[in-house]
């Protein structure tokens, strides 16, 4: 539990600068920043996906670091949140659903869909439709593993 | 898998996120061992046996498996 204390505190700082970035970057798109740095290449749809993503990452970082704070200072959740971390069945039901790889995966089409979105709308479109499709699935058969398991 | 799990907890007067938080797991998983939808890993059915003081055969119900093993001329 003392190793798992650690990597609570490590991963709190890791999310912390998350959200210090995300703040940062938001920021500077509400002020035109990114506009001006991207210039001819700017595309309004693409950098509105691209900060509600960073905005969503930013907030989901927040509540995890609030989530993991908390547990920090009561040994109970502490052990609840180690419990159902390395709970053996949730492992299985995420292997089965390709967790972590459709995570990936997902992640990296996302990335290279929004960086070819400044080049070709269409090709945008595509890759998120695709990483959209890629994690949809992976939910539904983490639900179907939920309700027979 | 059939357990006695349910049984053992009753006796033990102990409620399922009880027993889950004893063997570091979840209420959840040892709702599905209990019913028979997930058959828990060794670690964990160890872990279920050494918390009631059990062997693990009197804990967890192995015929079926002996059964297959006997028709496949193993035992």
């Amino acid at each position: 539990m003392k190793k798992y204390r650690e990597t609570i505190k490590q991963r709190i700082i890791l999310l912390s600068i998350v959200v210090v970035i995300m703040v940062i970057v938001g920021t500077m798109d509400s002020f035109g920043v990114i506009k001006q740095i991207l210039g001819d290449i700017y595309n309004e749809n693409v950098v509105s996906f691209q900060t509600g993503l960073l905005i969503g990452i930013g907030i989901v970082a927040l509540y995890l670091v609030v989530r993991y704070a908390r547990c920090l200072r009561n040994e109970e959740m502490l052990r609840t949140l180690y419990n159902n971390e390395f709970d053996e069945r949730k492992k299985y039901m995420k292997s089965k659903a390709g967790m972590p790889i459709i995570g990936i995966t997902s992640g990296c089409i996302i990335f290279a869909g929004i960086i070819a979105g400044y080049f070709n709308e269409i090709i945008f479109i595509t890759l998120i439709a695709a990483a959209m499709f890629q994690m949809t699935v992976c939910a539904i058969v983490k639900v179907i593993c939920m309700k027979t398991m | 898998m059939d357990t006695k799990i349910k049984q053992l907890r009753k006796e033990h007067k102990l409620s399922q996120e009880e027993l889950a938080k004893a063997v570091g797991t979840t209420r959840q998983t040892i709702t599905s061992i209990e019913v028979g939808k997930y058959v828990a890993s060794l670690p964990l059915a160890y872990k279920i046996a050494r918390y009631f003081d059990l062997p693990i055969e009197d804990v967890f119900d192995f015929t079926e498996i002996e059964e297959e093993m006997k028709e496949e001329g193993l035992l």
